[in-house]
């Protein structure tokens, strides 16, 4: 898949997650940008990725999500 | 008040697991018989052992299920007291972040999924901790060993740690159960006063936590 790919899916799975249609994401987007991005919400967030993708992070890599970006490129590396 | 015999402070080790353990789940349980931990995820207290030996073996910082961030009381060579802490948000990331990914990693989608409609709930009592600030947690004392003044010297020791690397905080910060007089009286002394608090009357609560009312209590650093 292409970064914009991922980006493209992710951003469906935010506007569900956040049950907000208006959501826009870049990759520089971090869970300070989001309204509502709490530890329930970021449990689902990392659920729903997971299940999408079909890929099981490890606890070191979804640690060092800082931004959308990060998980972009954990994405892609799961699914290359 | 007497003074506690031989009593050494020191920074938590792999071998303290079972003890850090016993000081989170007690600290949990803020003076009552309930676990939220149990209630929230629907574990017995083995299962939430085993989740918590497993958490606590990753040793993430940043959070309160963290074996670095305590500091541990021995009397007489015995663990006596703990109390966790760490500087909000210092990794990039928020504490209830951190700990969400380890539960998100160690709990099934099922547990996960029973547990939304308690998580919904329990934001109504959400205090938010503030950047940069030194929060502790999981402070425990056993109660044989209680009114030897054991929690001043492990907040003491645990905020000298964490202000050596941390030298421009301002604050620090500590969030608990308002009906844990105890403890609210043992922090007052220490100079914590109350900052915040957040109510709910929501009976459902109720019934996972040891109160309906948090608050959170800050103390300016020198």
């Amino acid at each position: 898949m292409t970064q914009d790919e991922i980006l493209a899916a992710l951003l469906e799975i935010f506007r569900e997650t956040f049950d907000d249609g208006g959501i826009e994401l870049s990759r520089t987007t971090t869970a300070d940008d989001v309204d509502g991005w709490d530890s329930l919400t970021h449990i689902q967030l990392v659920s729903a990725v997971e299940g999408h993708f079909g890929v099981r992070f490890k606890l070191q890599e979804i640690m060092k999500f800082n931004d959308v970006g990060d998980l972009c490129d954990c994405i892609a590396k799961h699914t290359a | 008040m007497a003074e506690a015999p031989c009593v050494r402070v020191r920074p938590a080790q792999p071998a303290d697991r079972e003890f850090l353990i016993e000081a989170i789940l007690e600290a949990e349980k803020s003076g009552s018989d309930r676990i939220p931990y149990c209630a929230i995820f629907s574990l017995d207290e083995a299962e939430l052992r085993t989740l918590l030996a497993s958490i606590l073996d990753e040793d993430f910082t940043g959070q309160e299920l963290c074996i670095s961030g305590f500091q541990v009381a021995e009397v007489a060579g015995q663990p006596a007291g703990a109390a966790c802490g760490w500087v909000e948000g210092a990794g990039g990331m928020a504490s209830t972040l951190v700990k969400a990914n380890l539960l998100q990693h160690f709990l099934d989608a099922d547990r996960l999924a029973d547990a939304r409609p308690h998580l919904e709930r329990l934001a109504q009592l959400s205090l938010e901790r503030e950047p940069g600030a030194i929060q502790l947690e999981s402070i425990y004392v056993r109660p044989g060993q209680r009114g030897h003044g054991l929690t001043g010297r492990i907040l003491t020791e645990q905020l000298r740690v964490l202000q050596t690397g941390a030298p421009h905080a301002e604050k620090a910060q500590i969030i608990l159960m308002k009906d844990n007089d105890r403890a609210l009286r043992a922090y007052q002394k220490l100079g914590f006063a109350v900052a915040r608090e957040r109510h709910s009357d929501d009976p459902e609560l109720a019934a996972i936590l040891p109160g309906t009312t948090k608050i959170l209590m800050e103390r300016a650093l020198p």
